[in-house]
């Protein structure tokens, strides 16, 4: 499956038409000449959504009644359409002939995965960033996963509700927030188990990612950092369940002093260390950027092992901390698993291209292709 | 628009407008069509409210529905079992298991269920009725019904904790693989369930 051709109508500011290359396509401009939102576009017409913040409608040309993205996207020599056309805060999909497609069906046809700057915050944020990469991995694999986390939020509000109302002197039965404990635990703990599986089969491929995308200069390692107790390995759900619940009795006259839930899946972190120091202290700019996007790729890589289809590949801006070296160590293993991608910068790579390989011009709005030795002297 | 119709008219309209699913134009709809239809029609409306306020009301014993302020025709049978109870959270939930017509003792009915968030703690419940049903009847199994949501649930383990120090056996409605329904199409967290709750052949 492949990307041929992009058509943009009042997308932001594109309208355009691009022919696109199957492996590696490269789109050179200064700041603020859309190259962003191209991906955007494309982004859009595979999910549905934005990797932006913001509303559906400010995805249309300012003062323009709509936008509309159509791909035409190949499989075994067939083109088929894929159009998504926004209208006020209205999505529509349309594959081939068929109208207001789920987003589902546009899944089983094409899927996309953007790198973008923010992808630092994976090694250098909050565990709340790190939480989500590993939840939102799990969902693709198991979408029931998604109503785990609702009814563990929703349990955790409960418990939060219970512990203020014991420290305010109204006095619920103790049993009531046992029960509460118990469900908790019961959910939370699936959580637990749920990411503790994931990251067993992931763990190694982020590790070996890594590995070779720096030479072997940076070794990365692992852990999930679980409130609730060692889970090493793969952790069962039942045990999983018993070891929460254990803390959350435990801890709960301190939780109820401090009025909130001091253990669980909502706390949890994954620890990433590399050469054997905490990546988020240690590691320079160019070192965690290099793990992002490693670590973003081994998911792709577990998708691709999963699903056989393989997503189409979309990096904003995620080269220009990484030396030539490196650059060309990602290209190739980009190159090596036949993905297409679709890269953001605002000078080129020095590197050698592949004949399957693109380059295009991006100016106010403007996209045209270009050939790799002429982009730089334009620019 | 309201404003130009007769009072008693504005007023029936807000009071219809309260029912579920009944919005303000909805209530409009319905109460100038019942002008409309002629006093007929009226007299015999306010005749059923009137009846309903006086003749309905809930079971003393098992907060389901009843008729002149006695007991529910479940609980007035003598044909029930009366060892085992079922516990509901609304009476709209009694129907279903009746049709189901697998079980034949009698009901309890929440009306609501726990929710710390929302404010509804045990008190809200009246599970002292529920403790005393259960002592005063000699009840031997208490079967929880209660949804399989977060709110369900936890009000069924709270239950079980409760009941259990009475002595008395609890159960909880199976979860898990729908009569008729293919295994390859189910849900997995409902699979995940329905192994938990697997049973000995
Ligand atoms: N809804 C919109 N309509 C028209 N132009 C827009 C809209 N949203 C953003 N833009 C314009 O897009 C440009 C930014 O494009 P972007 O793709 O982010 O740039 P870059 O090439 O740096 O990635 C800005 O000039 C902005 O004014
Ligand atoms: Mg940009
Ligand atoms: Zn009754």
């Amino acid at each position: 499956m492949r990307v041929v051709s992009a058509i943009l109508e009042d997308f932001r500011n594109l309208s355009v038409r691009v022919d696109l290359a199957c492996g590696i396509n490269v789109f050179v401009g200064r700041n603020g000449q859309g190259k962003t939102n191209f991906l955007e576009a494309l982004f859009v017409a595979c999910m549905g959504r934005s990797f932006r913040p913001g509303r559906l409608a400010d995805l249309v040309r300012f003062s323009a009644p709509g936008a509309t993205v159509e791909l035409g996207v190949e499989e075994r020599g067939i083109v088929t359409p894929v159009r998504v056309s926004i209208a006020g805060s209205q999505r529509r999909h349309r594959v081939g002939g068929r109208d207001n497609c789920s987003l589902s069906e546009v899944a089983q046809m094409i899927r996309a995965v953007f790198f973008g700057p923010d992808d630092l915050d994976l090694v250098k944020g909050s565990p709340s960033g790190r939480r989500s990469f590993l939840d939102e991995a799990i969902r693709v694999h198991h979408p029931p996963y998604e109503r785990l986390l609702m009814g563990y939020q929703r349990l955790l509000r409960d418990r939060n509700q219970l512990l203020r109302d014991f420290g305010s002197g109204r006095h619920p039965p103790e049993e009531l927030l046992a029960s509460y404990e118990g469900e908790l635990a019961r959910w939370g703990g699936q959580i637990v188990s749920h990411r503790s599986r994931y990251l067993r089969d992931y763990s190694p491929m982020a590790v070996e990612l890594v590995a070779r995308h720096t030479g072997g200069q940076l070794t990365l390692e692992l852990a999930h950092e679980c409130t609730a107790g060692p889970c090493g390995g793969a952790i069962e759900v039942g045990d999983a369940q018993e070891m929460l619940l254990g803390r959350l009795r435990d801890l709960r006259g301190e939780d109820i002093r401090s009025g909130s839930t001091t253990v669980g899946p909502h706390l949890d972190d994954l620890r990433l260390d590399v050469n054997g120091r905490a990546a988020r202290l240690f590691a320079s700019q160019g070192e965690q950027r290099q793990v992002a996007v490693s670590m973003k790729l081994a998911q792709l890589a577990l998708w691709r092992q999963k699903f056989g289809v393989t997503p189409l590949l979309l990096l904003d801006d995620v080269l220009s901390e990484l030396d030539s070296t490196r650059i060309r160590l990602l290209l190739d293993a980009i190159a090596g698993w036949q993905v297409q991608a679709v890269l953001t910068t605002t000078a080129p790579p020095d590197v050698v291209w592949k004949d399957d390989d693109a380059c295009f011009r991006v100016k106010e709005g403007g996209i045209c292709r270009v050939d790799f030795d002429k982009v730089a002297d334009e620019a | 628009m309201a404003d130009i119709l007769p009072k008693p008219l504005q007023r029936l309209i807000l009071v219809l407008a309260k029912l579920p699913g009944v919005g303000s134009r909805t209530a409009m709809r319905y109460a100038l069509h019942l002008v409309r239809e002629g006093s007929d029609r009226l007299e015999e409306l306010s005749a059923a409210l009137d009846e309903t306020r006086r003749e309905v009301s809930l079971c003393p014993s098992c907060f389901g529905m009843s008729e002149g302020g006695g007991l529910c025709p479940i609980c007035a049978s003598p044909e029930r079992r009366g060892e085992t109870l079922c516990v509901v959270e609304g009476i709209g939930d009694m129907p279903p298991i009746e049709s189901a017509a697998q079980y034949a003792g009698r009901y309890f009915v929440l009306h609501k269920l726990l929710s710390p968030l929302k404010g509804v703690g045990p008190q809200e419940l009246h599970l002292d009725r529920l403790l005393d049903t259960v002592r005063d009847h000699g009840i031997a199994e208490v079967v929880l019904a209660t949804p399989l949501t977060t709110d369900g649930e936890a009000t069924a383990t709270y239950l079980s904790r409760l009941l259990t120090q009475e002595g008395v056996r609890v159960t909880r409605l199976a979860a898990g693989v729908p009569v008729g329904g293919a295994i390859e199409y189910l849900d997995r967290l409902t699979l995940s369930r329905a192994f938990q709750d697997r049973k000995e052949l």
